[in-house]
């Protein structure tokens, strides 16, 4: 005789089950659970939006109350991915707008959101609160409007790093005076100005605003009047740091941060002039998070100030630090987590600051915490990686762009193998990699051997041939994204693995060499894998089967070919016809 | 270090097509690729070149087709390397990326406003873009040639009132402030901007 749980014991059990992947789990174990979970699911996240199909989601999950999407693959970022390759949002709005009138919140990233999208959120949702629109464009000011307007209760409006089509700052004044619960707005990606004294009111009447992020439009002199009317703020985002020195301003700026006590994160800080910086001193010791990755200050002026955080766990700057002001930080910031140095001049030939290797040798032996890095660079050893593998045993994440590609070890002028190998095989908790320099197949049979919790890789410019792939697509057995580009890897590897490819979230290879024909068998043979090939020299159909493709994209997927492809881009599927120009 | 990365492959050279040559560069006007150069550079109109006051952005190697004598040219600009974000990518100066369409190509770019001080430099990095055409100002009567397809194309931009503009009409500044979006029209569709352009233009200075 089989006994089981009433359904609403389950239910108020599962109600305590939260995360995305013990959610999936229980939901496998038998139909009943699955039953119970699914109408008890509040939140899901859907890493590729292709994968799935709108229809397919509100199909199982009747109740969702938040929702995020992902669309572009990741080197979208970096003008890999041509303009209206596709990552339309509002199909999904569409479907949500019916099916689940109750949502509350919306988090996309590199999708495409329309005016049209915006205003149909505004409209649908009535108890909507949280919308996060991350590396997302399609949309003007003009939506905004529609969301500050109608949106009665909105939380959070997140815009960061998106592209808006600034047509003015006006939108701004469309929250009503009765709008009074907003807890975060992050409007740094606009360029235009916002009305400042609609501005001060909205923060004035938010009592719980906690995140506030100002464009580069809002001058400095605006900003105590700011402070002022949230003493409550935890994360500022300041508007451009500059203004003439005149010590009436800089009192009253030292004087408004200094009663923001709560204050824990600080951004923005374009085209700040150093001597207003003292005006942050005083909070200085509450500061967790620091995002100076705008401030073109050089090194003694940042050194001054990260020496006054000590209790710096991120800190994004830029290379004007030099080595010497690294050094600074490991000794004054122990308990450093996560460091981004992002270059001041990334085109230029010669390299205009003083920094090395020896930087992030020095962080890596001083911050015993330190397990997140992005550090671009012009120079490398193996040894420097070695030590900061031996340092940093810790790593999850670890993205190092040496800026010319293929640079070898500039003291024995070898390939860095042997420093990303000793990376992999020392960090065992190692997440994701970025990998530059000059490498061989051998650097790859490192990262196979080593890195069995590698879930993204980014590879640039490396290997010798197809074992390179090879090895990866055998060896790591957690990968989810991989992302290549000019790299000679053509189609042996890619075809013997190609079971792997249903493992993981998505392969994107670019300037390679796998040819049309391998696409096409790959399409064929793998009917849950979206097989993509974005081509922009014309029509595919008229090419030999040995020619290389431009980019591919593979993604497993539920859902079937996409319907919505441009011209340039033609999937692999075996039953649908390929593009005609 | 070489740039060569890819060489084309034979399908594409006994195409005639050559690929790499619409393949986005970022970098000043005048920074070319080493070693592909374009076949027709022959026909470029050397006039253009006459028009270029502050011709310093512009590299010695240009005018050389066969790339075989010269000093190898600077440094060129590979798409999307080094990986840093838009918004990251001019920190030292302001930028104003605006997009570029090109009828019938199904394609689109961006490009940098604040990279160039006039029209002929933007002009001149378009011509290396889409580097079917050559260039030349329409205004006075020269036009953008494609000679495989033989039709004419003409530079226009989106003004902030939504208006298709002619370029060349307001001073250089002025354009960098009010251009939303570039496109190369086919001359047959701008010939009715062209004459709203000419009756404002007497009314603007240059």
């Amino acid at each position: 005789m089989a006994y089981s749980f009433p359904e609403e014991v389950l239910e108020h059990v599962f109600s305590f089950i939260h995360t995305d992947k013990d959610r999936n789990s229980i939901s496998v174990v038998c139909k009943s659970w699955y039953a119970v979970e699914r109408w008890s699911r509040r939140r899901i996240f859907v890493g590729n939006c292709y994968a799935v199909s709108p229809v397919i989601v509100t199909r199982r999950f009747p109740e969702l109350r938040s929702v995020a999407l992902k669309g572009k693959p990741h080197f979208a970022d970096f003008n890999l991915v041509p303009e209206g390759w596709g990552g339309d949002v509002f199909p999904w709005i569409a479907t949500m707008a019916r099916a689940y009138p109750m949502l509350e919140e919306l988090r996309l990233k590199r999708m495409v959101v329309t005016d049209e999208s915006l205003e149909l959120i505004s409209r649908s949702f009535k108890n909507f609160k949280v919308l996060v629109l991350s590396s997302c464009e399609g949309f003007s000011t003009d939506g905004l409007a529609a969301i500050a307007a109608n949106c009665r209760n909105l939380r959070e409006l997140d815009l960061r790093e998106s592209e808006v089509d600034d047509l003015s700052g006006h939108w701004l004044t469309h929250f009503p005076d009765s709008c009074t619960s907003l807890v975060s707005l992050n409007i740094s990606c606009l360029g235009s100005e916002v009305s400042f004294s609609a501005l001060e009111r909205l923060v004035g009447r938010c009592p719980n605003l906690r995140t506030l992020r100002l464009n580069r439009a809002v001058p400095l002199e605006r900003l105590p009047n700011l402070l002022r009317r949230a003493p409550q703020l935890v994360e500022l985002g300041t508007g451009a740091y500059s203004a003439e020195p005149r010590p009436e301003v800089f009192s009253s700026l030292e004087g408004a941060f200094g009663s923001c006590k709560e204050l824990k994160s600080l951004s923005g800080f374009w085209d700040v002039v150093p001597d207003y910086l003292p005006s942050i001193y005083s909070i200085c010791s509450g500061i967790t998070s620091l995002n100076l990755s705008y401030a073109t200050i050089q090194s003694p002026d940042l050194i001054k100030l990260v020496t006054q955080c000590p209790n710096l766990q991120r800190l994004w700057v830029l290379d004007y630090i030099e080595d010497s002001g690294l050094e600074a930080l490991a000794a004054h910031c122990k308990d450093l987590q996560e460091l981004r140095v992002f270059p001041s001049e990334p085109y230029g030939v010669e390299p205009n600051v003083a920094l090395t290797e020896q930087g992030l040798v020095s962080v890596s032996e001083g911050c015993p915490k330190l397990h997140s890095v992005l550090y671009f660079c012009r120079q490398m050893t193996n040894a420097a990686l070695v030590s900061i593998a031996k340092n940093r045993p810790n790593m999850t994440r670890f993205r190092l762009c040496i800026i010319e590609p293929q640079t070898p070890d500039y003291q024995t002028m070898e390939p860095l193998d042997v420093g990303f190998g000793a990376i992999v095989e020392h960090c065992k908790e190692l997440r994701r990699l970025s990998l530059s320099g000059l490498l061989t197949d051998r650097m790859f049979d490192y990262i196979g051997t080593h890195a069995k919790k590698l879930e993204m890789l980014s590879v640039a410019f490396a290997g010798d041939s197809d074992l390179g792939l090879h090895h990866v697509l055998f060896g790591c057995e957690s990968l989810r994204k991989l992302e290549i580009r000019d790299c000679p890897f053509g189609d042996k590897a890619l075809l013997a693995n190609a079971a792997k490819l249903e493992t993981m979230r998505s392969l994107w290879m670019s300037s390679c060499s796998v040819s049309y024909g391998a696409c096409k068998l790959l399409g064929q043979k793998m009917p849950r894998l979206n097989v993509e090939v974005i081509d922009e020299r014309g029509p595919l159909d008229s090419r030999p089967e040995s020619c290389s493709v431009e980019k591919l994209y593979i993604y497993r997927s539920v859902a079937g070919p996409r319907r919505d492809m441009p011209q340039f881009v033609s999937t692999m599927d075996e039953d649908s016809e390929l593009r005609l120009s | 270090m070489s740039q060569e990365l890819q060489k084309p492959s034979p399908e594409s050279l006994s195409s005639g097509l050559h690929f790499d040559d619409t393949e986005l560069t970022l970098g000043l006007p005048g920074a070319t690729k080493s070693g592909t150069k374009r076949g027709f550079s022959d026909t470029v109109d050397l006039n253009l070149r006459s028009l270029c006051n502050a011709d310093q952005a512009r590299n010695p190697s240009e005018n050389d087709v066969s790339g075989e004598s010269r000093p190898p040219p600077p440094k060129t600009q590979i798409v999307g390397w080094p990986p840093v974000k838009a918004s990251r990518r001019n920190v030292t100066k302001i930028s104003k990326y605006v997009k570029v369409a090109v009828d019938g190509a199904p394609y689109l770019r961006k490009v940098d406003l604040e990279m160039y001080s006039s029209y002929e430099q933007l002009l001149g990095s378009l011509e290396g873009m889409f580097s079917c055409f050559t260039i030349r100002n329409y205004l006075n009567e020269r036009k953008l040639m494609d000679p495989v397809k033989g039709s004419d194309y003409v530079p226009t931009y989106e003004d902030r009132d939504g208006d298709w503009m002619l370029l060349g009409d307001v001073p250089w500044k002025m354009f960098v402030e009010s251009c939303k979006r570039l496109r190369l029209m086919k001359s047959s569709e701008a010939i009715g901007l062209a004459q709203k352009s000419t009756s404002a233009s007497g009314s603007k200075s240059l």
